[in-house]
């Protein structure tokens, strides 16, 4: 009985593979293969590179001019600037991806085969986030080059921080595919996503400027009014959008907390999943057809 | 009767007020070539879209080898091969990178082997190596129905399959449909092109203004027709009085003479050549050719179609 059991089993599974899952792993590939073969995300990488050097540079200099510095990790601020560039490129290229393709039509022709709205979004998921991930690693080359080049230490945290970073980075593209299935078109599909993430940072670096600002002993004080506006409308993007999460894993994880970086990494991950199945109602909802 | 490889029932879209398919019953038989035939905007596409669970019917169901569509879309279009409305592929890709992905995505094994050989049955195997966007749109046609036909398909929908193709490439791809079809495959085709259809189809469905007017084979929908068959008879010489000599024979109905050239229409049902030439050389004449003009799908369509308008205004 056992065995047949398991025969069932393993039929079932090879069906769901054959049905399901042999298609997505071709999308994956081909978005791969096709994305990992432009110039962008070296550029994106180069980018972040350059402004690690730019911020350690910064930072080495005022040693040499006031003979000190103390600073918790030297690569902190480069980390935070290179995880949340590479986040917005890869969820920007993800609904970029989708919006041309179903622009193109090329959705369409996917469709004709055994490709569902979901299988669809998931390899448009998977594949970005695997090129997250590989764009970390040149990151993380580029990072272990300057430490050895300024005598900077990489401390371990820091590279907890970038692999962790990557459920926020699924978290992003996940909510970049929603967008794309809601938007449909290239244009407007982009401003949305970009602007969800600037305008979320935007938020919470207002909020700490403002934060930091002498309020004026006025009756009604406006800038304690703009204070709690920022505060309220950053503590909802911090749960809302994914950029929130990318803030949280990595402050988290540099103060050596890390009970609290798994778990915020696990609630990306939890927020990617869910906003990845509604995208692939959204796309299944507003049709593949061009 | 076997069960229908496809089979609507009832099946309705509507967008916004306006009927693009209404109550479409069409049944597709095992090993039949099926004619789906409509002018434009009769809602031939829009079908097919249903069949492939791209658009989502307002009312009704589509039955695949038996079983609802929406029972397992995923392993039902596993078995299906579409060249669409469309061709859809990307400037910068190969002909061969095109068919690879498409066979990785179907799970095609010998991939190595499949795509030269289905490349060279049309024609394309010298051009593997050039990308879409030096294609030109009949390349990309036929580059579709390679794709179509990578993971042998049991059941082809495809939509305006010849279009944009020259006169080889309209052979090439009859010849092929034809192949196929004798090998078990059996074939949907919509189009608006009457002429093709009437050369590959077994069964016909007349689509107008998102209603099916018709379906039946094409010998039975000529019959539909009023017109009877016309012989156009060219003589060595005008002969005089010929018409009056060849209007005795019961089966004429018509006959007229202009010049050296007869024009005689016959009832319908038989091979009457045989004796419109014995009439012809009992008054002297001598035939120097003879052409039969049997009414064209194109005609019982035009009928059929104004039939209905004619209806519907009523």
């Amino acid at each position: 009985m056992g065995l047949v059991a398991d025969a069932r089993a393993a039929t079932r599974i090879l069906a769901v593979w054959r049905t399901s899952g042999r298609p997505t792993a071709a999308m994956i590939r081909l978005e791969l293969s096709s994305t990992l073969t432009t110039l962008a995300p070296y550029a994106v990488v180069a980018v972040a590179a350059a402004l690690a050097a730019f911020v350690l540079q910064n930072d080495l200099h005022r040693v040499q001019e006031d003979g000190l510095l103390v600073i918790g990790d030297p690569f902190a601020v480069s980390l935070y600037g290179g995880v949340l560039l590479l986040s917005v490129y890869v969820a920007a290229s993800a609904a970029m991806a989708v919006a041309r393709e179903r622009e193109h039509g090329t959705v369409e022709l996917l469709a004709y085969g055994p490709v569902s709205a979901f299988s669809y979004q998931l390899a448009k998921f998977t594949s970005h986030v695997l090129q997250y991930a590989f764009l970390l690693v040149l990151l993380l080359g580029a990072y272990l080059l300057l430490a050895a080049r300024t005598g900077l230490h990489l401390r371990p945290t820091a590279l907890l921080a970038m692999a962790l970073s990557i459920g926020p980075a699924a978290a992003a593209t996940a909510l970049s595919l929603l967008v794309a299935a809601l938007v449909r078109r290239v244009r407007p599909t982009i401003l949305s996503v970009l602007g969800l993430a600037f305008g979320a940072v935007g938020l919470q670096v207002a909020g700490d400027v403002l934060a930091r600002l002498p309020a004026p002993e006025f009756h009604v004080n406006p800038v304690q009014v703009l204070r709690w506006a920022a505060f309220t409308g950053s503590s909802i993007t911090q749960w809302l959008l994914p950029f929130g999460y990318v803030d949280r894993v990595l402050s988290v994880t540099l103060r050596g907390d890390l009970t609290g970086a798994f778990g915020a990494a696990v609630a990306a991950c939890a927020y990617a999943v869910v906003v990845l199945i509604l995208a692939a109602a959204a796309l299944d909802r507003t049709g593949l057809r061009r | 009767m076997a069960e229908p490889v496809l089979r609507t029932e009832q099946l309705t879209k509507r967008y916004d007020g306006l009927v693009a398919v209404s109550d479409l019953e069409v049944d597709v038989q095992p090993g039949e070539i099926y004619g789906f035939l409509g002018p434009n905007g009769a809602g031939k596409t829009t079908t097919l879209l249903m069949v492939l669970g791209i658009l989502k019917p307002t009312a009704g169901r589509i039955y695949l080898w038996g079983r609802p569509l929406e029972d397992e879309p995923l392993a039902v279009k596993r078995r299906i091969g579409v060249v669409g409305e469309h061709d859809y592929i990307h400037d910068h890709v190969t002909a061969d990178e095109y068919l690879r992905f498409f066979a990785n995505l179907y799970g095609v094994p010998n991939p190595a082997g499949r795509i030269p050989m289905l490349l060279e049955r049309l024609g394309l195997l010298e051009f593997q190596t050039l990308r879409a966007r030096d294609f030109s749109r009949g390349m990309k046609q036929k580059l579709s129905l390679a794709r179509a036909l990578l993971h042998e398909p049991e059941l082809l929908l495809l939509d305006e399959p010849v279009s944009g193709l020259d006169p080889h490439g309209i052979v090439t791809v009859r010849h092929l449909l034809l192949e196929l079809n004798r090998s078990g495959v059996t074939i949907f085709i919509s189009s608006h092109l009457l002429s093709e259809v009437e050369q590959t189809a077994h069964r016909v469905g007349i689509m107008h203004r998102g209603r099916l007017i018709r379906q039946d084979t094409i010998p039975a929908l000529r019959g539909l027709l009023p017109s009877d068959p016309t012989l156009d008879v060219e003589l060595q010489a005008p002969v005089p009085h010929l018409e009056v000599q060849v209007l005795k024979l019961p089966v004429v109905r018509q006959a007229h003479v202009n010049g050296r050239r007869l024009v005689v229409t016959v009832a319908a049902g038989a091979d009457h050549r045989g004796a419109i030439s014995q009439a012809v050389a009992a008054a002297g004449g001598v035939i120097v050719g003879m052409q039969m003009h049997e009414p064209s799908l194109e005609e019982a369509f035009l009928t059929l179609t104004d039939a209905a308008v004619e209806r519907w205004v009523s």
